[in-house]
């Protein structure tokens, strides 16, 4: 029998100390009528024969993980350092629990204050939590913070966000006594216009949520942003994408309150959608209604350094329906992850990787922009961008699909109506993309236009 | 040891991508361009290989050292597992490609899927939550929506006083009122107080059965009544589902709703706190209110799809953390039927065994069966020295063990929870016992041992008060 370590020996032996008669015995207080004993479950099996049955389950994937991926839309195909992965094998990191012993538990903890350091200076904030799920939880953890700081429930959000992320705002909204008003944020034609959300704040505003760079893409200045937010009273949320902040203004710096988003092109790799890193970092005055743990730095009874979770009076296992949030396991290993990444990459590394993501969107647009019946849009793009043909953005995908291109989300299928038309596709561009493939996507996407012209 | 911060070395960050030239960055517009470089470490690939590696040395985990943290369930995280997650065809797997292109995934998580519901006795799962606390919170959600289409707005969710903390926490994020039920001399739910309790603002009652103290709740069919004659909704934390699985079912218990921890019953990695998954199934009248995507078979085809009008919406960015729900398929793959009822049976033994050896030092708070873990206490002549539990958790390290759960529940003093689970062998079994019988003898003895305890671990006792009072989060905030 797999993973189970008592011999029948040694079950015989245990059960006659208990004066029991058989395992079934164990169960003899739980109403008969309640035991079951017959499950509808296959047999077990060797591990030689789960082990080809997944080889066979992921090999069906394959012409999508396979693929050149120009896919983004809240995930991104970035390069995972082999030292990443190899770290990340390490048994004592991985089977830990939550650090609620330190003095065995230093590893973890120390790696987590590294990582809040290292996400903190990033982001241009004070402080950082130690992991929430993801993006969009971070966003609507974010709002929650906001709420408690300032006593008001009404928050602004610019409808540029992610629909995803979007979605799981409202989904929370309600349960959390939030008002949502989602506010648009320029059209696709017309370029990002970071003002409009401005006029939306008022004195029962708790926060203004924009993102950094938006769903499409494109980064703007904050910075007037910002003040109008504090004018009323209000806290600024930047949801940012961490690598950008390599080369862009980060969010504290343009006057955010508060940076949330998704950690996940961190060196976290794309698993089909998790699991996944919520980052949230803020000012110093903020950190008493974060949610989620914190690694602090303090002494052991020898006067030596030493880290602990701290500040643990704001979570549920001790303030129960006053916590500041119901997180308890969080993506600890994600964070560890991505601190990791960020220590591997450097200072220059993470530039580069910034960067080459900026020269990737810019040479792919110069080469759609050649295109007849491409349409592109204004702005000022970091990885990602949409562009419109006269085709149906599904079909094209397909198309590009059949060469071995994932050539990026159809807006409209995958998310409804919105700003976008039936012809738009989001594609994303990051470091990973090479110069030849970024050639072949545009000549695949001129035959699929031309041909259709 | 040293920060990584406070190390030095040619950096070779820089080496693992390609330099895109100085021209890349001259299109930010000189607004939008960071002032400064952001301050990260610039290091050799071998210094930070060193660097996490010397971290590593001072953490332990499952794979160390005999670990019975109560209600945490820290079994055996069996490796395939960990390389079915790696395997290209899943890591590599965008969750924007679309459904034609990633069947086996799907195919993957429908099955899944279907393993919960059986286990459980539900009609139908999501594996969109991503940890237990946020099924907790989508179960709850679901709760809400149900009542709410009823044209029912219950405000008020019940909660053992025995409860883990992020049921209350997870009730008021759901925007519900939490109402504590006191516990009975037996550690069981207290009926009376109970039906006191239940009305017709009363939306549900969140329980773990066996509930947090480990023991069985023997009425349960009788609290479901009571719940349900009132037109509320049972809800089953699944944090105990280690001590029943392939034994007995929440849902043919009256459970309308269970969130599952794969990370505790299902043998995925905790990570240091996470990632988990957790799960959440129904019966079939509260399906309709399911969060996006749900996996749907169409013959031999999968797909994602979107929610129906009644869906609560969406919980996360995407469908969960499928790296880690790949890990709990490949271990109920391995373990099939037999398998999981001998986990919950050997899951139970080692608790028994465990609880009676221990009791002549360590006697359980209740004395009753208990299941998978049970809830103990120092002996009074123990605690006479002045000797605290947490002492003795500390003490247990220099013995080469993670100490067990301490201080939860709240609802008993001095409390030691301590869950040894199923893949333990009786060898280490008995260690624990005869370090726990050495402990308590020291107690008594020479109790300034366990107050300067521990003595073998990277760092002396913490000072968590110390870290509370002078904030210190970031290597910034030291200096």
């Amino acid at each position: 029998m797999p993973f189970v370590s008592l011999t029948d020996a040694d079950v015989e032996a245990m059960l006659g100390e208990l004066g029991l008669g058989s395992l079934d015995a164990l169960f003899a207080h739980v109403p008969e009528d309640l035991r079951r004993h017959a499950f509808a479950l296959p047999p077990g099996r060797t591990q030689l024969e789960v082990e080809r049955e997944l080889e066979a389950l992921a090999t069906r994937n394959d012409r999508a993980a396979g693929a050149v991926c120009f896919l983004g839309g809240g995930a991104y195909d970035h390069h995972v350092p082999a030292a990443l992965r190899e770290i990340l094998r390490r048994g004592e990191l991985y089977t830990a629990y939550t650090p609620y012993q330190p003095e065995i538990a230093q590893g973890m903890l120390q790696a987590l204050f590294e990582y809040q350091t290292m996400l903190a200076r990033l982001a241009g904030l004070d402080v950082a939590n130690a992991s929430l799920y993801d993006g969009a939880t971070a966003c609507l953890e974010a709002l929650g913070l906001a709420v408690r700081h300032t006593n008001r429930t009404r928050v602004v959000v610019d409808a540029n966000l992610n629909p995803r992320w979007r979605d799981v705002i409202k989904t929370g909204a309600a349960g959390m006594g939030l008002t949502v008003v989602e506010v648009p944020g320029g059209g696709l034609a017309q370029g990002r216009d970071p003002a409009a959300p401005a006029a939306a704040v008022d004195t029962s505003t708790a926060a203004l949520l924009v993102p950094n760079p938006d769903f499409f893409g494109r980064y703007a200045d904050l910075k007037a942003l910002a003040q109008a937010a504090h004018a009323h009273g209000a806290l600024l949320i930047g949801a940012a994408a961490p690598i950008s902040m390599a080369i862009f203004e980060p969010p504290g710096a343009m006057g955010c309150d508060v940076a949330c988003g998704e950690g996940q092109e961190l060196g976290l790799g794309l698993s089909f959608g998790g699991p996944y890193l919520g980052f949230l970092a803020a000012r110093k005055e903020l950190v008493r209604r974060m949610p989620g743990r914190l690694v602090g730095m303090t002494v052991d009874s020898r006067g030596q350094r030493a880290f602990t979770l701290t500040l643990q009076t704001r979570e549920q296992h001790i303030r129960r329906e006053k916590a500041t949030s119901n997180i308890c396991s969080n993506q600890s290993l994600c964070a560890f992850a991505a601190g990791l990444y960020l220590a591997i990459m450097g200072r220059e590394g993470l530039r580069r990787c910034a960067a080459a993501c900026l020269a990737g969107v810019a040479a792919l647009r110069a080469k759609l922009a050649a295109i007849p019946g491409v349409t592109l849009f204004p702005g000022t793009h970091w990885r990602e961008f949409v562009f419109r043909t006269p085709l149906r953005a599904e079909h094209v995908c397909e198309l590009l699909a059949a060469k071995g291109i994932l050539a990026g989300v159809p807006l409209a299928a995958r998310f409804g109506a919105g700003i976008w038309e039936a012809g738009d596709v989001l594609v994303a561009v990051t470091e990973k993309r090479t110069a030849e493939e970024i050639d072949a996507y545009a000549a695949a996407l001129r035959e699929a236009v031309t041909a259709a012209r | 040891m040293e920060l990584v911060f406070e190390k030095h070395s040619a950096a070779s960050g820089a080496a693992n991508v390609p330099d895109p030239g100085p021209e890349a960055e001259a299109l930010v517009p000189p607004e939008l361009r960071r002032a400064a470089p952001p301050a990260l470490p610039e290091l050799s690939e071998l210094d930070v290989v060193r660097h996490y590696l010397a971290l590593s040395r001072r953490q332990v985990g499952v794979d160390s050292v005999f670990y019975p943290l109560g209600s945490c369930t820290m079994k055996y995280n069996p490796k395939l597992c960990e390389e079915a997650a790696r395997l290209p065809g899943f890591a590599r797997l965008h969750p924007h490609a679309p459904d034609e292109l990633c069947q086996g995934m799907l195919a993957l998580l429908w099955n899944l899927e279907q393993r919960l519901c059986e286990i459980c006795g539900m009609d139908a799962f999501t594996l969109a939550p991503m940890a237990g606390a946020q099924g907790e919170w989508t179960g709850l959600l679901l709760v809400r929506a149900y009542h709410r289409a009823r044209n029912d707005a219950r405000t008020e969710v019940l909660v053992p006083d025995s409860a883990h903390g992020t049921n209350p926490a997870s009730a008021a994020m759901a925007g519900f009122e939490v109402r504590a039920v006191a516990s009975n001399d037996d550690g069981e739910v207290d009926l009376a107080a109970l039906r006191n309790a239940v009305g017709p603002k009363t939306a549900a009652l969140m329980l773990t059965n066996p509930n947090t103290l480990g023991l069985f709740e023997t009425r349960i069919k009788e609290i479901a009544a009571v719940l349900h004659q009132a037109g509320a909704l049972l809800y089953y934390d699944g944090a105990t589902l280690n001590a029943i699985c392939g034994v007995a079912r929440p849902g043919d218990m009256g459970f309308d709703i269970v969130h599952v921890n794969v990370h505790k019953t299902f043998a995925t990695p905790h990570g240091g706190g996470g990632p988990g998954a957790g799960p959440v199934g129904v019966k079939a009248r509260i399906a309709p209110f399911l969060p996006a995507p749900r996996i749907v078979r169409e013959g031999e085809r999968f797909a994602r799809a979107e929610a129906s009008p009644q869906s609560i919406g969406r919980v996360g960015a995407f469908g969960g953390n499928a790296g880690i729900l790949i890990r709990a398929y490949a271990y109920l793959a391995m373990l099939g039927r037999e398998g999981v009822t001998r986990v919950a049976q050997h899951a139970v033994l080692a608790a028994r065994y465990l609880a009676a050896r221990l009791a002549p030092d360590f006697p359980s708070a209740y004395d009753r069966p208990c299941m998978h873990e049970f809830v103990a206490t120092p002996s009074a002549a123990i605690l006479g020295k002045g000797v605290k539990t947490l002492d003795i958790a500390k003490r247990l390290i220099d013995c080469g063990f993670h100490p067990p759960t301490v201080y939860f529940p709240m609802i008993v003093h001095e409390a030691l929870m301590v869950e040894p689970t199923e893949t333990e062998t009786k060898e280490r079994l008995d260690a624990f016992v005869a370090a726990m019988h050495v402990i308590a003898a020291e107690a008594l003895a020479t109790p300034e041992k366990l107050k300067a305890a521990p003595e073998n671990a990277p760092v002396g006792r913490v000072d968590e008060v110390k870290a509370a009072r002078e904030l210190v989060l970031t290597y910034d905030m030291a200096r």
